[in-house]
């Protein structure tokens, strides 16, 4: 959670959860803009797969007085099978008229056409499945420092080791 | 024992039906005795004085907040000082001597810093883990934070953590990353 309360304060967040069989990963941001000229980005990604559940919740709140704020939240969900259920609530409260907010949200299963696009270049199915996979979370990755970055691809191939289709 | 917790209500209600208002958490094991945790690997300027209750409200519930204030096995503070740059790594890392850690974090940026704080919670084993923690952060005027935590903890163990910031003036940044590691 985050409070912008000196004019001009700025704040990004970028977020990735990967939840498995079993298992209920609720994760969120809030951001309350208190002061003028505040901006703020939200950046989430989920995966779920094997009946993996994925919440996510946002809250972007631009106060009276936060006058020409910018936001602008995204948040994206992939579902890898159909048993795995993915949820998104973001909230916007907007209390100003003087602001810039943009607001896009994506669920969705992976898409059977560009598997087969990537098998016709000679790929197999998991393997095409596991690069979609890895370019969805690659403008996670690519903020993380690069030892994480390595560690969270490792993982990804560990879990969609013929874990898939 | 706590029968039951709920955790993440959403600010504006939705269809009930949707069973998304909030998430409800039953039968969670809470440890009453909190043993030391010791495997923490530091990287970087940190101190232990972080000074008691603050009226904060954190959204994990009074009983894990009390647990976080009061009981606490692990408390750092890390203070970029001002017009310096300052870099800290905190690895907690789980094992069977290190069950159980409660930590309570301050993090306080200066005016004119830049600084990179990472932490990472992992379990190198097939252990059943408690973590419980709160991280606090001010940041103050014409300063640039980047937070990373890294969540490695397995399948077994019960996770609950929560971060506040303050911003004035300032630029901060925030990454998030919440995998998970097979048994």
């Amino acid at each position: 959670m985050s409070f912008l309360n000196g004019e001009g304060a700025k704040t990004e967040y970028t977020g990735i959860s990967f939840a498995g069989a079993g298992q209920n990963l609720d994760t969120g941001f809030k951001v309350i803009h208190n002061a003028e000229n505040t901006s703020s980005v939200v950046n989430s990604k989920s995966i779920s797969k094997n009946g993996g559940k994925c919440t996510y919740r946002s809250l972007v709140r631009i106060s009276e007085n936060a006058k020409n704020s910018k936001s602008s939240v995204s948040c994206e969900s992939l579902m890898l099978d159909d048993i795995s259920i993915s949820d998104t609530i973001p909230v916007n409260d907007i209390r100003n008229d003087e602001v810039e907010f943009s607001h896009e949200a994506k669920i969705g299963k992976i898409s059977d056409k560009a598997i087969f696009y990537l098998m016709s270049r000679g790929l197999s199915e998991e393997d095409a499945k596991a690069m979609i996979v890895r370019g969805f979370a690659y403008p996670i990755s690519k903020e993380l420092p690069v030892e994480y970055a390595v560690e969270m691809n490792n993982l990804i191939n560990l879990e969609l080791e013929g874990a898939i289709g | 024992m706590l029968q039951e917790l709920k955790i993440n209500e959403t600010p504006v209600r939705t269809s009930r039906n949707l069973n998304i208002n909030n998430i409800k958490i039953q039968n969670i094991e809470i440890p009453e005795t909190i043993g030391k945790f010791e495997n923490v690997n530091i990287i970087g300027q940190v101190t232990e004085d972080v000074k008691g209750s603050y009226n904060l409200t954190y959204g994990l519930g009074n009983e894990l907040e009390n647990q976080v204030q009061q009981k606490a096995n692990r408390k750092f503070k890390i203070v970029v000082e001002k017009n310096k740059n300052q870099n800290v790594e905190i690895d907690f890392n789980f094992n069977s001597q290190n069950l159980t850690l409660i930590d309570n974090i301050e993090i306080i940026a200066n005016e004119n810093t830049e600084s990179t704080i990472t932490i990472k919670y992992k379990s190198t084993e097939n252990i059943k883990a408690y973590h419980n923690g709160i991280i606090r952060v001010l940041a103050k005027k014409n300063c640039k934070l980047n937070i990373i935590i890294v969540n490695l903890m397995n399948t077994e163990s019960n996770n609950f953590r929560v971060l506040k910031i303050y911003l004035k003036i300032m630029q901060s940044q925030l990454y998030n990353c919440r995998l998970w590691r097979k048994k």
